[in-house]
């Protein structure tokens, strides 16, 4: 049976839904996780910031199984089959969940407890080492974090030369399979530092020739050994080389954390040379070489706008004006934190990072790429996520107002079809001693 | 030995310094006895001929000057030499006064007796001579620079000891370790701002107890200064009436110091010009006379230097030069290294312009004998005249110490101590040696008289013998070449061998007409050769030749090279005569006058009872706010100068209730648990960048807080965010009401669980509880006993010993009058409640509790028993005892009744205070007006400063800012800031003040690049590239760098709780 929809307004049911989230006292780290989706849901009247396709004002959207099924604009209709939810949300905001590339979610909890931290294993390679098995599902972090919109997160290790291997997640899953959109999404490495150095401190460059010379013999041995284990099946099992492969073969993501001029320039030449499929992660000089990060195609996940100028001289718009900068010369870029636990739980603020670049002349429509379709397309989601299009995945929030302003409210989220329960350990704290006022009579 | 007399009153007659002399020496040789016969040295001495600089700008042609006994005693044109009397002929010879340093770091081993300091780093009592004194080595080598005297001062500690004038002869009258001469004693009693670095891990190098931040080691000088006039007072209350009172127990170091202007003349030790203003506030806070070591930077803030009238000993630590032959490295420099690289020559020749009495000193050169001269003339090749060059070495030098006039140092003439530098030439030119130097009337060789050249044609005969003709011969010498003729065969000698006046050589006869290999052994007088050969018999003959001179070529100086180094000095001298303030980039050149400006068509967010007001307008004038409302009924702009705003928004300037911005040399004292005798407003650091960067975020006040390491840390300092001002202290926001930072919680336990000392309190939040409470008590008692001793009518009050001024009790008794708010570093309710309910019982109101991340759990305890709270906007998880932290703590405790503010506790946040609070509409339903309220008004309140700031209300000071859009907005942006009405901030003029400084940049890696042949030891000087600066005065401190390496995730400078920020945590590693 056909159903035709028409945008109207349904405000009884927009004021059950309010409701039933100021009341919901389990936090989510306490509580269950979202079924999947049941029916087809239609959602009508709400702005859909798709980011591929524009901004489309009263606007529907049907998901079904997961996926947005259609969009219509204003006075186009929407056709369904089957059974179908239909939630008329006029006046909200329709936006792709936010892609957070870079984070330790779940295997960070408090930075200054060590127990909580699983980022760092011993030694300075470890690429055979996975974030995705060791992610927390019941962290209190995700369930703080999704609430501001931040619905997909890549979880890398951190530390050393070679930390390991990033996973993709879905924020929200029972267990770390359920939330892992991407296992092994690639290889994370910390470009040594190249300097300059002072003409008196050879002690420094002596280590940095040293670093670089390790990570070629690095390299070249797990293709030896890769070859050599092709070739004869009796040669024992190596895990540290054998997690390389994918990084070799350019079959699997290389993120390369590089912040310097010099530094930029020494993995990009170290990695095209090699031709991995990698990523600059860091980039705060990246404005200084855009010639040759356009010239390779590289793409660059800046480490956060809200920084202090690199030195006294450079200016404090610098940070904000990097973003533009790399967009004019037409290379590849996103926003995002830097994997470390004591950012993680600052993750819910990434949309401001892209914000306050537009207040130092980056394009609206820019900045909200930044952290939504960018860093998909950057962790090989592109497909996937990132934007609101019909065949993606039905992962994206509602809000009363413009995502990327401080003071708009997250009403309600899905994450592949599924319902989000947007309340968690804060909001619960919030309600329970509210509750304590009003018992005093301080508030109503 | 002459103590406090001679450097009070210079040494004005021969009589009193010989004598002293003499009978010093004669105590000390009584004191060993005599090894086989004496050696006697009349030490009568007259120098002929010489040409004699007796002081600077003077001359005498010919002069004769007689010493004799260590003095000199007559000095005198063409007159003859006494007989006698040695006479040294200095023919072609300068002589000057010989050059005295004034302050010459040795070791000096600490006092053990009874009463020393209860602190190893205070040890007033020690002498410069309390170890070897200077090493005999260190002797030779400042008289190889020319000097004869130099003052020694003990090294390391807050509170050095005193100085030592001694002269830097090797007398046999020396004792095994007495090493020196003693001229004149305690001419300064020497301090620093030395710091211990924090580290207690066992075999660490810190001490409880010693001050590991800057702001700790002026309050331990404070203190102790305080406790030198408390024992003089006791002494005197003691002399009136001994018979009443119990003496004051004897201690040596506070006696050492005595008080205010009686006392030894203080010398500080700078390593900053900041670090000067401070010392000199502190010696002003006490009545002492203060002389400074500078720190070569002077020029960076010289009219406030000169302000102070004191004399400045000018080190010559001129900066390396940059690094910057890559664009990397050219990149990494500040413009405020490159200026401090290219101006710093010229800072004696400023002091000296500026009329700051001003001598110079060889201290803090790495090699004083490599840089010295060299740098002495760099000074002089940017403008340094010779004749003020040499009082700085000399007259002045002596004038400052106090050993001018006769029997003194610093002039050749009747009466002074015979000390004297003999130069080949004028003494400041470029090729110029020293000959020799004579202390105390002995001489020594620095550079023996050059060997006179033989090279040239020599003409002789081999003497007839009884079986050969006479020969004639003649040789040319050149250098290691010798060529004899006979007729007209030339012939190479061999072996030539020439070591001063002697020759030695060998040829083949043959050719000569002679057989075998001859030898020839002779000796140069004048332009004669007496030798012998040494035939092939073994024969010896005489030989006797004269010299008949050839013409020199005079190509060993090229040109070229004379060209080359012209340049560079021509660049060199052409530095540019001001510069901004602060230093470096960004700097103000000149401060921004209080214009009359009338702001119309704006959205005016008052943060006052007028709330936001639509289509506004804003008027202000001397500094203040005339006029605020609606703009049709704004006053007429006059002569104002009018900004229309089209629209745009104007708030009251950001005030960040919680800022570690601007505070030198580390933000917790870890010395001691209780510190609340520190100041941060005695570290105040008007150079600090990010107080730029604030301002481009709006920021114009700000709570400089100690950090959260102690249970009772260090007193705030409330300051205006004035970027410019010519004075640090002139950033201090006066009738702020005073404050002190308390913590309670994890940081307290943890700092005490580190340290090396067992059962360190407080170990649990119980132990802090205890703590606070009885530093409290034991504030208030001291109060009560102070009081009483006030109370006492005066003539018994005249007879009683006075109660000693404790400065950490001070503070805390000033907490619970009511008089100190306290702000306290807090996370959990229980800790909240614990210091509330302390507060109620004592009878005090606390200022804020700071963090405070589960103050919406206690709200009704803090609206009660504190001014208010002051919180992150969503900042949480980073440690255990925040986990319960919720973003709408702000908006709950709003709710409540709580004065709240957003504060920043980071020099990154602090540049958006605004977005922070915006957070709150969001996370705690609060209005956008009462969201901005929480980084206006209510941080003005909990300061005690909202009579003057916090709101655009008239009457208030026109501190503002200017927003592109809405200040809640991500996407706004500030486009300009007023403090004082005066506009520190714009969009517009931050782009002129980056075109500059880049200009002024390229312009000085030019001049570095540009340089073809550098004059190495020169321009290169030494130290490091920031000079000789403490870290956070420091250009080149790099603190993104010096996070990573800490181990620090600087990636976003976090806030986090205080003392855990990257600074501190930096200092805490």
């Amino acid at each position: 049976m056909n159903t035709l929809i028409k945008s109207l307004a349904s405000c009884a049911l927009a004021t059950a839904l309010s409701t039933a989230l100021s009341t919901t006292l389990s936090s989510q780290d306490l509580g269950h996780k979202a079924p999947p989706q049941p029916s087809a849901i239609v959602l009508t009247g709400v702005t859909i910031h798709t980011v591929s396709g524009g901004t489309l004002p009263r606007a529907s959207i049907l998901f079904r199984d997961g996926r947005i099924a259609q969009i219509a604009k204003h006075r186009q209709t929407i056709t369904v089959d089957g059974a179908v939810e239909v939630i008329d949300l006029a006046g909200q905001h329709l936006y792709p969940g936010f892609v957070a590339l870079a984070s330790t979610m779940g295997l960070t909890e408090i930075g200054s407890v060590d127990m909580s931290l699983d980022i760092d294993e011993a030694g300075s390679v470890s690429p055979e080492v996975r974030a995705g098995v060791a992610i927390n599902t019941d962290s209190w972090v995700i369930p703080v974090t999704r609430r501001n919109g931040v619905l997909t997160c890549g979880v890398m290790p951190s530390g050393g030369r070679i930390p390991g291997r990033a996973t993709v997640i879905r924020m929200d899953g029972w267990t770390w399979e359920d939330m892992a959109i991407v296992s092994d999404a690639g290889l994370v490495l910390n470009w040594p530092s190249v300097g300059p150095f002072g003409s008196d401190d050879s002690k420094r460059m002596e280590t940095s020739k040293r670093q670089l010379a390790e990570l070629d013999e690095l390299f070249d041995s797990a293709a030896a050994y890769l070859d050599a284990r092709h070739n004869d099946s009796t040669v024992e099992t190596d895990l540290r080389l054998r997690a390389l492969g994918g990084a070799l073969l350019g079959t699997s993501k290389v993120f390369i954390h590089a912040n310097g001029l010099a530094q930029i320039e020494s993995a990009v030449a170290w990695a095209v040379e090699r031709k991995l499929d990698f990523i600059i992660v860091g980039g705060h000089e990246a404005g200084q070489c855009t010639e040759l990060l356009a010239r390779h195609d590289v793409p660059v996940a800046i480490t956060a706008a809200h920084r202090m100028p690199r030195r006294r001289d450079v200016s404090y718009r610098e940070p904000y004006e990097l973003p533009a900068k790399l967009e004019a010369a037409g290379i590849r870029w996103c926003l995002t934190y830097s994997p470390s636990s004591w950012t993680n739980s600052s993750q819910r603020n990434l949309p401001y990072e892209a914000a306050a670049c537009i207040a130092h002349g980056l394009d609206r429509a820019a900045a909200l790429r930044s952290v939504t379709l960018s860093p998909a397309e950057l962790l090989g989601l592109g497909d996937e996520l990132g934007s609101i299009e019909v065949g993606k995945r039905a992962t994206m929030f509602l809000t009363d107002g413009d995502a990327l302003e401080p003071t708009t409210r997250v009403l309600s989220a899905y994450i592949d079809g599924r319902k989000i329960d947007l309340t968690d350990k804060q909001t619960a704290l919030d309600a329970k001693y509210r509750e304590k006022y009003r018992q005093l009579g301080l508030i109503e | 030995m002459f103590h406090k007399t001679a450097l009070q009153s210079p040494i004005r007659s021969l009589a009193s310094l010989a004598c002293a002399l003499l009978t010093l020496a004669s105590l000390v040789s009584a004191q060993a006895p005599q090894r086989g016969p004496r050696h006697i040295d009349p030490r009568w001495h007259a120098l002929v001929h010489a040409t004699l600089i007796p002081a600077p700008g003077e001359q005498i042609d010919d002069a004769t000057i007689v010493l004799q006994g260590g003095m000199i005693v007559s000095v005198e044109s063409g007159a003859e030499a006494p007989a006698g009397a040695r006479t040294w002929d200095c023919t072609g010879l300068f002589i000057y006064a010989g050059l005295i340093e004034p302050y010459f770091e040795v070791e000096a081993s600490a006092p053990t007796e009874q009463g020393s300091h209860w602190n190893a780093l205070v040890t007033p009592e020690r002498s410069a001579l309390d170890g070897d004194g200077i090493s005999k080595d260190d002797r030779e080598m400042m008289r190889s620079l020319g000097f004869t005297a130099a003052s020694l001062s003990p090294e390391g500690g807050v509170l050095r000891g005193t100085s030592e004038l001694v002269a830097l002869g090797d007398s046999e009258t020396d004792t095994a370790s007495a090493t020196a001469e003693r001229l004149a004693s305690q001419l300064y009693q020497a301090f620093a701002f030395e710091t211990a670095p924090y580290d207690w891990s066992p075999g660490g190098p810190s001490r409880a107890g010693d001050p590991s931040s800057q702001m700790g080691s002026i309050a331990l000088l404070r203190q102790t200064f305080s406790d030198a006039d408390w024992y003089a007072r006791s002494l005197e209350i003691y002399s009136r009436a001994p018979q009443l009172t119990e003496p004051p127990a004897a201690h040596p170091a506070l006696e050492a110091l005595g008080t205010g202007r009686d006392a030894t003349r203080l010398l500080f030790d700078s390593r900053s010009e900041l670090e000067t203003l401070r010392a000199a506030r502190l010696a002003s806070e006490f009545n002492r006379e203060l002389i400074l070591l500078g720190s070569g930077t002077e020029y960076r803030r010289l009219a406030a230097i000169r302000e102070l009238g004191v004399a400045v000993l000018c080190p010559l630590n001129f900066p390396k030069e940059p690094e910057v032959a890559s664009f990397a490295q050219a990149d990494r420099v500040s413009l405020r290294s490159l200026m401090s690289w290219e101006q710093a020559p010229a800072n004696p020749r400023r002091l000296i312009a500026a009329e700051v009495p001003t001598a110079l000193t060889t201290a803090k050169l790495k090699s004083r004998k490599k840089t010295f001269w060299s740098n002495l003339r760099r000074a002089i090749e940017h403008g340094l005249l010779e004749r003020d060059a040499l009082a700085m070495l000399t007259t002045r030098t002596a004038e400052l110490l106090g050993v001018e006039g006769a029997g003194g140092l610093g002039r050749v003439a009747t009466g002074y101590q015979a000390h004297l530098v003999v130069t080949d030439g004028a003494l400041f030119d470029d090729d110029t040696e020293i000959r020799d130097v004579w202390v105390g009337g002995r001489r020594y060789e620095v550079n023996p008289a050059p060997d006179v050249d033989y090279d040239g044609e020599w003409t002789g005969m081999i003497a007839r013998t009884a079986e050969r003709e006479p020969l004639d011969l003649s040789f040319t010498l050149k250098k290691k070449k010798l060529t004899l003729t006979v007729g007209e065969h030339d012939k190479q000698a061999r072996k030539l061998n020439r070591t001063g006046d002697r020759i030695d050589f060998l040829f083949e006869g043959d050719e000569l007409g002679r057989a075998g290999t001859w030898t020839f052994s002779g000796r140069f007088g004048g332009e004669e050769l007496f030798g012998s050969f040494a035939d092939s018999d073994g024969q010896l003959i005489a030989a006797n030749f004269t010299r008949r001179p050839v013409e020199e070529d005079s190509d060993d100086e090229s040109p070229e090279a004379n060209e080359t180094e012209r340049d560079d000095e021509s660049s060199t001298l052409a530095i540019p005569e001001s510069w901004p303030t602060p230093f470096g980039a960004y700097g103000l050149s000149e401060l921004p006058a209080q214009d009359d400006v009338l702001f119309t068509n704006a959205i005016v967010w008052t943060s006052g009872p007028d709330g936001i007001i639509e289509k506004g307008a804003v008027l202000i004038s001397g500094g203040l706010i005339q006029y605020v409302g609606p703009a049709l009924r704004a006053p007429d702009a006059g002569s104002a100068r009018v900004i229309d705003l089209k629209g745009a928004h104007l708030t009251p300037g950001m005030i960040d209730c919680h800022s570690h911005t601007g505070i030198s040399g580390a933000v917790n004292e870890m010395g001691q648990r209780v510190t609340s005798e520190v100041r941060v407003n005695d570290v105040i650091n008007p150079d600090d960048i990010n107080w730029y960067r604030q301002l481009a975020g709006g920021m114009t006040a700000a709570n400089q807080l100690h950090g959260s390491g102690n249970a009772v840390g260090g007193q705030n300092s409330v300051v205006k965010n004035r970027w410019g001002a010519p004075h640090p202290d002139g950033m201090r926001f006066s009738g702020a009401m005073p404050g002190i930072k308390f913590a309670l919680g994890e940081n307290p336990k943890r700092v005490a669980q580190q340290t090396q000392i067992s059962d360190e309190y407080p170990q649990t939040r119980m132990g802090v509880a205890t703590l606070i409470r009885d530093r409290l008590l034991a504030g208030r008692e001291y109060r009560a006993k102070l009081d009483a001793y006030a109370a006492l009518p005066d003539d018994l009050r005249g007879r009683t010993m006075p109660p000693r001024r404790d400065l950490e009790l001070e503070a805390l008794g000033e907490i619970t009058a009511n008089e100190r708010f306290i702000h306290s570093h807090s996370y959990r309710q229980d800790e909240i409640l614990m210091l509330c309910k302390t507060a109620d019982q004592l009878g005090f109101k606390i200022g804020t509790f700071q963090h405070v991340l589960e103050g919406y759990k206690v709200a009704e305890a803090i609206s009660k028993s504190a001014l208010g709270a002051s919180t992150f906007a969503d900042w949480w998880a980073y440690k255990l005892e925040v986990i319960d932290a919720i973003p709408s703590n702000a908006g709950i405790m709003h709710d409540v009744g709580v004065v709240t503010s957003i504060n920043s506790d980071s020099a990154d946040h602090a540049r958006r205070l605004n977005t922070e609070a915006a957070k709150l509409v969001k996370y705690g339903g609060m209005t956008s007006e009462d969201a901005l309220k929480l980084v206006t008004i209510n941080p003005a309140i909990q300061l005690g400063i909202e009579d003057r700031v916090g709101s655009v209300e008239v009457g208030k000071d026109a501190d503002l800012a200017i927003w592109s859009g809405n200040p809640l907005s991500y996407t706004s942006r500030c486009e300009r800031t007023f403090v004082d009405g005066r506009e520190l901030f714009s969009i517009g003029r931050d782009d002129e003040l980056r075109a500059e400084a880049n200009r002024e940049r390229q312009r000085i890696i030019q001049k570095i690049l540009s340089k073809t042949k550098p004059k190495e030891k020169d321009s290169k000087g030494e130290g490091d590239e920031a000079g000789d600066l403490e870290d956070q005065d420091d250009p080149e401190f790099d603190e993104f760098g010096a996070g990573l390496r800490a181990g620090y995730d600087m990636e976003s400078a976090l806030q986090g709780d205080c003392g855990c920020t990257h600074r501190t945590l930096t200092s805490q590693r």
